[in-house]
């Protein structure tokens, strides 16, 4: 099984983003991938991973919530309803 | 790890030599077009490179904004088989496929870095770096991705083993040469229904103690190759191997 190795050079051990460009239909598809994928790290798993190395006690840190407003609403009950359509692709 | 052997059917769809390098602070975008002149008979296909740069604020005002910057000029063969990047961070050569081997690869890139040297007049080389992408077609139906790869994600027992979308991600450090490789996975949609093409991906660099100078620069490249050599085939199995020849 795979261990988890820490690269010898400065953090954060992220590359997502190959450096050296791509021109073919291959290479341009895991350019948006490997976009996608760090657009998913930076939202979520760096902020804790950099925040945690700032301290040598590893400490828990909440995630800071986006901006958030009073959102007033009102429920009406409409029945009993069947189950929503699951669908498996999302 | 194996050596490598040639396959007739080598599924490289792109290889890439890269170098990335700071050039003096009073070097231009513009000046790199010079190399157009040396390389234009090979490369008569001129486009322009450029960095986009987007921008979002977000707070009691939402701002965006977008830029582009020119960072240099791509040359391609009129074939677009070839493609020579010199732009003001780094040096780049691609070959798609068709790939023939590693030699004339090599000694076409060698031979327009020295031109871009010679223009660009680079202060520093910060990084070096080889990168093979290859796809594998495999024949459908199959059983299990171990029968072809032997780095793949591994999908508990416990739930469906069928994939409609897989991009991984990997990075190893190589110690033993001070580099790391990146390599990704991705299943891409298929030439024909009755196969799978899987994205084997190998970035293999090193951005740390880097050649200064030309001969050791060339020399190191010889080491990155074997080593992506040795990164593929300690991917793929027998049965994967079979599909290249």
């Amino acid at each position: 099984m795979p261990a988890i190795a820490p690269l010898p050079p400065k953090p954060p051990i992220v590359h997502v983003r190959p450096i050296a460009d791509a021109l073919g239909d291959e290479g341009l598809f895991i350019s948006k991938a490997a976009e996608k994928a760090a657009e998913h790290w930076e939202d979520r798993a760096q902020w804790i991973l950099t925040h945690s190395r700032e301290s040598d006690e590893l400490d828990y840190e909440s995630v800071p919530l986006d901006d958030a407003g009073t959102v007033r609403v009102r429920y009406k009950f409409a029945g009993k309803l069947e189950p929503m359509p699951y669908e498996w692709d999302d | 790890m194996n050596a490598r052997i040639h396959y007739p059917q080598a599924p490289i769809t792109e290889a890439i030599i890269d170098i990335r390098v700071r050039l003096p602070e009073s070097m231009r975008p513009d000046d790199l077009d010079e190399l157009h002149a040396l390389v234009r008979d090979q490369y008569p296909g001129k486009e322009n490179r450029a960095l986009a740069q987007g921008r979002c604020e977000v707070g009691a005002h939402v701002s965006a904004s977008a830029s582009q910057q020119p960072i240099g000029f791509l040359f391609k063969t009129s074939d677009e088989k070839q493609v020579f990047q010199a732009r003001t961070d780094g040096f780049t050569f691609s070959r798609l496929a068709p790939y023939e081997s590693w030699k004339p690869f090599r000694d076409e890139a060698r031979r327009l870095w020295e031109l871009y040297r010679q223009v660009g007049k680079p202060e520093e080389v910060l990084r070096l770096a080889v990168r093979y992408i290859n796809r594998i077609d495999i024949p459908l139906p199959f059983d299990d991705l171990n029968q072809y790869l032997r780095t793949f994600p591994e999908v508990s027992p416990d739930l469906p083993q069928a994939l409609s979308g897989l991009f991984m991600q990997l990075t190893i450090p190589q110690p033993d040469i001070d580099c790391v490789t990146l390599l990704n996975e991705a299943l891409i949609e298929p030439a024909h229904p009755d196969i799978a093409s899987i994205i084997l991906d190998i970035d293999l660099f090193r951005q740390n103690s880097v050649p200064q100078d030309d001969a050791e620069l060339w020399k190191f490249f010889e080491i990155l190759h074997a080593r992506k050599n040795a990164v593929f085939e300690a991917c793929v199995t027998d049965k994967a191997r079979e599909l290249f020849k």
